[in-house]
């Protein structure tokens, strides 16, 4: 009799008894028969292999040794791509590859694989990067061309330094897992075909970016329209301008001032806007953000517009005027600050600051120094 | 550049810059709104009138791309790309912007208008 714990009763279990004559303690099933929810007749189902290819019953043993090398070294079979390198496992779906699978398996994904395999399946899930075996890339050449069953097999069975998942996941959701990894790895081909080898990988989970599809902007016809009104409109209001300006030349220069305030703030505020969104990041700047990037484009014509302001400054301001400035002594002190070649050279500070944030911000970065 | 190449260091590039780009920003704005608004009226003065622009500015802007995206999300590309949700976003940021500007606004006329009461003594 094996060794066994003093008074244990979990052990009667598995201990020899007399009564039978077999001398187990358990019957065994009557030959023929099938335990419920074991029997495993689809074969391609349970198993991800080719019917015919494997036992049905008992479940299949990995072709795989689950302690065997990683798949990703050269050892494994490097001639060999595509099916051609895992004839046994099937190539299609045995399930109806629906949304609501591929929802489902999205979820178990993140569940269960994204840790290792990374939200985006290169590989690089978060325990990866805190040092642990590289997992492999769902999206390199070997994966990519993989049958499924490949997938399912190794959820099943394990693959590599990774554990078979059989027990965690059922049989249902392995599949629905499988369908998940090959949108993910549909999802980020198109990613690596545009941006070339090895800038992949570096932001997870923005899948939604890989999807749209880029090409010139054309602007809408309308558009043209819209710019002939504004053209009108702004030709009738440069008449009305020019008027004003011979009528009465120190409230042009003032009402000069209050709209350039408006359309300055525009351009300047969507500076403003551009450097939040790449601060904070989110969905709604990555919409507006071209928007905003032609908006800081005018402020070349804001510095030109605002060149009247300095010619017009002794019209608006009365700090330009000797004669007030010599009768109030504080704003005697405060010419200082306040005289027209300061407010002319901070105004031109201004500026220069604004149009190298918004035009040259390359040559800023690699002024600050190297990183990444 | 960064649709020509979709190159991601764009993207990283941009957020350095952009923290002491915020700074020099708000730094700007400021003395610009000083120099060429505040001073109209010599004799005032006002300490929250910088920020005042600052978030007025990038309220005029904001809603200035809200409109010119409204016009645009109705047609090919951009109704692809633009969805109701992403207008739920601008439109909670388009407030939280009115609520800083109107902060601002409502500091300094509060300090005036407590300035202005007749005294009690």
């Amino acid at each position: 009799m094996p060794s066994r714990h003093a008074g244990s009763a979990e052990d009667e279990a598995l201990s020899l008894i007399n009564f039978f004559r077999d001398g187990l303690s358990t019957r065994q099933p009557i030959e023929g028969t099938v335990a419920r929810g074991f029997l495993k007749e689809d074969t391609e189902f349970f198993t991800g292999k080719k019917a015919g290819k494997v036992s049905a019953n008992p479940p299949a043993v990995p072709s795989q040794a689950p302690a065997g090398p990683q798949p990703s070294g050269a050892t494994a079979a490097p001639a060999l791509q595509g099916p051609a390198a895992y004839p046994d496992d099937v190539e299609v779906f045995p399930i109806a590859v629906t949304k609501e699978v591929v929802t489902r398996g999205k979820e178990r994904y993140e569940i269960f694989c994204s840790a290792c395999h990374g939200l985006t399946g290169n590989g690089d899930g978060m325990i990866v990067r805190r040092g642990f075996r590289r997992a492999a890339s769902f999206n390199d050449d070997r994966l990519r061309q993989a049958p499924v069953g490949h997938f399912f097999d190794a959820i099943t069975n394990g693959w590599g330094s990774m554990p078979s998942y059989a027990a965690q996941i059922p049989t249902e959701d392995r599949w629905a897992i499988t369908a998940y990894i090959r949108a993910l790895q549909l999802s980020q081909q198109t990613e690596q075909k545009r941006s070339g080898a090895g800038t992949s990988g570096r932001c997870a989970g923005d899948k939604r970016r890989a999807s749209v599809t880029r090409g010139p902007y054309n602007a809408p016809p309308n558009v043209n329209r819209v710019q002939q009104r504004a053209l009108i409109v702004g030709a009738v209001f440069t008449v009305i301008f020019v008027v004003g300006f011979f009528l009465n030349r120190d409230q042009f220069f003032y009402s000069y001032l209050f709209a350039f305030s408006f359309w300055a703030g525009i351009s300047i505020g969507a500076l403003a806007l551009l450097m939040l969104q790449h601060l904070t990041g989110g969905g709604w700047g990555l919409v507006i953000r071209r928007v905003l990037e032609a908006a800081t484009r005018t402020l070349p014509l804001v510095l030109i517009l605002f060149v009247p302001i300095v010619l017009g400054a002794h019209r608006i301001y009365k700090w330009t005027d000797a004669h007030t400035v010599a009768e109030h002594p504080v704003l005697t002190e405060k010419s200082k600050y306040l005289n027209l070649p300061f407010f002319t050279a901070r105004a031109a500070i201004y500026f220069a600051i604004w149009l190298a944030l918004a035009l040259f911000p390359e040559p800023l970065v690699a002024l600050a120094g190297p990183h990444c | 550049m960064q649709d020509r190449t979709a190159d991601r260091k764009y993207t990283k590039n941009m957020r350095v810059l952009s923290g002491p780009g915020m700074v020099l920003f708000v730094f700007t704005v400021s003395f610009a709104s000083i120099d060429w608004f505040m001073s109209l009226d010599w004799e005032w003065s006002s300490t929250i009138y910088g920020f005042i622009f600052v978030a007025a500015w990038s309220l005029s802007a904001l809603a200035f791309t809200i409109a010119v995206m409204a016009a645009l999300s109705k047609q090919e590309p951009m109704n692809n790309v633009v969805a109701q949700l992403h207008f739920h976003d601008l439109g909670k940021l388009l407030l939280a912007l009115v609520m800083l500007w109107s902060y601002f606004a409502f500091s300094q006329f509060l300090i005036i208008w407590s300035g202005n009461l007749a005294r009690g003594d």
